[in-house]
């Protein structure tokens, strides 16, 4: 059997594990835990500088209702929903299509369009800064949660189309063709043959977009200004300048921010790393 | 509807929206850094080459992406080895270690800064300890090598956990008779790893590598949050003349640069570790 179970390795080995990996998760963990830690201090701890002890006093309720009530953070959230979702449905639902396409039709410019899908995952979408700031000027949609919906999954859509094309291309191809042998038109070959048995690409996809859309920091940062429309990631950061050294307010924030992705990841991590390594390896 | 038509109809959309939402400004980039007072030159260019800040920048890009990537390799190298050998708990272990995926690289940045600090965890713990006196500023001009230190960490502790997922895919794909015959002729654990794994890994490497490299040269938020103006690197400068200096010619001059240096390094990632023909598995 291989590989060898830890169980059967020599002892040091095994040692090894048994002590080596819980102090390498723990050292893993360590500047989350602290953050959490400090999220929950009064702020007297903070100016005392006792980072490390006991805290003196447990503020777990007045902290995060402190930064709910005194500053825009609710607001920042419901923009990232309102950005996130509308990414994740968009990008999933064309990724879907072109997927489908390419992956189970021949026709003329197909390998062509899946490299330029493949290439397209390897440009760094940062440099196009510039113009896209100017064309959300120019459609009215700069400093608005369209706007950067929108471009999201403009980015978004080579990598999913490439992750679909591929979860396509390994589904039994003698489904698709019994199907047509019954006569069974296209369009309901892909809606009733096809979409039920891609639901396991389709939640991993969601999960990771989800995380990659509610983590951007940068084109938060470039599409848009204020509360009304910035999302978490650039409003932890305004906030983070008015909250000068106080750092359980800082922490506090930087929980309530990080929340959605991770109790995402937590609910759906199996369907999370079937998705990354789905996409990269084959 | 046709079968001849169908994918046609079925790629449109999404044709139609990259080509306004991507290509589109791909071409302006490109015309925005070429073009000078209505004039094709290479203006942008030279302004930008000749500011101070470039070579800095540049520098710290690029010595920044070979202290991390590295780590991260090697790093992640030997958790998909340690996880790859495990039975019970995998899954946990995979999971914790994935943590800080789901957090944004600037609460990264910001939870690295709350330890770095003038008050923050690293002074408070040094100064129980009774190393220093008083708290320093550590994340200072006077401390470049610690700043640099810091963006590292933090680079490291963020961005592992993508090279790892592909990894132990990668391992996962890996078939198990390899070793069992290894293991017969009496190959020893390491030798396994450098014969087998390694060279059976390449896709994979390949994937993962180019990625992070590429994610490396756009590095931003952790810097921003970190080193701030100490610390200047390519995509913080473009950001710069972007938003500061109101230059949008060398802004995209700059990006023109960052999407040069990932092209290169990614032909010769793609090169080196090139799978030869006939040798997939």
């Amino acid at each position: 059997m291989f590989p060898t179970p830890i169980e059967r390795t020599a002892r040091h080995w095994q040692i090894l594990y048994r002590v080596g990996l819980p102090v390498a998760l723990v050292i893993w963990l360590l500047p989350l835990l602290a953050v959490a830690l400090t999220s929950i201090r009064a702020q007297g701890d903070i100016i005392a500088g006792n980072y490390w002890g006991w805290p003196t006093d447990f503020h777990l309720v007045q902290n995060y209702t402190a930064i709910f009530e005194n500053t825009p953070i609710a607001r920042y959230i419901l923009n990232s929903f309102r950005v996130t979702v509308p990414v994740v449905i968009g990008a999933v639902a064309l990724s879907c299509m072109t997927g489908f396409a390419l992956g189970v039709y021949r026709f003329r410019g197909n390998l062509l369009l899946f490299f330029m899908f493949v290439a397209g995952n390897f440009v760094p979408f940062q440099i196009l800064m510039v113009p896209v700031r100017d064309l959300t000027l120019q459609l009215g949609l700069y400093n608005t949660v369209t706007g950067l919906a929108l471009f999201h999954i403009a980015f978004q859509t080579g990598f999913c189309t490439l992750f679909m094309r591929n979860f396509i291309r390994a589904l039994p191809f003698e489904l698709i063709e019994a199907a047509r042998v019954e006569g069974v038109s296209e369009f309901r070959i892909f809606w009733h043959v096809v979409l039920p048995l891609m639901k396991p690409a389709i939640a991993a996809l969601a999960v990771l977009i989800f995380t990659f859309i509610w983590n951007d920091y940068f084109w938060a940062l470039v599409l848009t200004q204020g509360a009304e429309s910035q999302p978490i990631t650039a409003g932890l950061y305004s906030l983070n300048g008015q909250w000068v050294a106080q750092w359980h307010l800082v922490s506090a924030g930087a929980i309530v921010a990080a929340l959605p992705p991770v109790a995402m990841f937590f609910l759906m991590q199996r369907h999370f790393i079937a998705g990354l390594t789905l996409g990269a390896v084959k | 509807m046709n079968t001849r038509l169908l994918p046609y109809v079925l790629i449109l959309p999404v044709t139609l929206f990259l080509c306004v939402f991507f290509v589109y400004p791909f071409i302006l980039v490109a015309q925005e850094a070429f073009v000078a007072d209505g004039a094709l030159s290479l203006d942008n260019f030279r302004r930008v080459f000749g500011h101070w800040k470039f070579p800095l920048s540049l520098r710290n890009t690029l010595l920044l992406a070979a202290a991390v990537v590295p780590v991260q390799l090697g790093l992640a190298l030997l958790m998909a080895t340690m996880v790859n050998r495990m039975g019970r708990g995998r899954d946990l272990v995979l999971y914790i270690w994935t943590i800080p995926l789901g957090i944004s690289d600037l609460a990264a940045g910001i939870i690295w800064l709350a330890i770095f600090e003038q008050s923050g965890f690293l002074n408070s713990m040094l100064h129980g300890l009774g190393l220093i006196d008083r708290p320093v500023n550590f994340l200072s001009y006077q401390h470049p090598g610690i700043v640099f230190l810091a963006i590292m960490l933090a680079e490291i502790w963020r961005a592992t956990a993508i090279m790892l997922v592909i990894l132990v895919a990668g391992i996962g794909l890996i078939p198990k008779e390899y070793y069992e015959a290894a293991e017969v002729f009496g190959a020893t654990p390491w030798k396994r790893f450098l014969r087998i794994t390694l060279p059976l890994l390449r896709p994979s490497l390949q994937t993962a590598l180019v990625l992070r490299v590429i994610l490396a040269f756009e590095v931003f938020a952790v810097v921003a949050a970190l080193g701030g103006t100490l610390f200047p690197v390519l995509m913080g400068q473009t950001f710069v003349y972007q938003f500061e200096l109101l230059d949008r010619g060398a802004a995209a001059a700059i990006a023109l640069v960052i999407l040069g240096i990932s092209i290169g390094f990614t032909l010769v990632i793609l090169r080196v570790l090139r799978v030869p023909k006939g040798a997939r598995i």
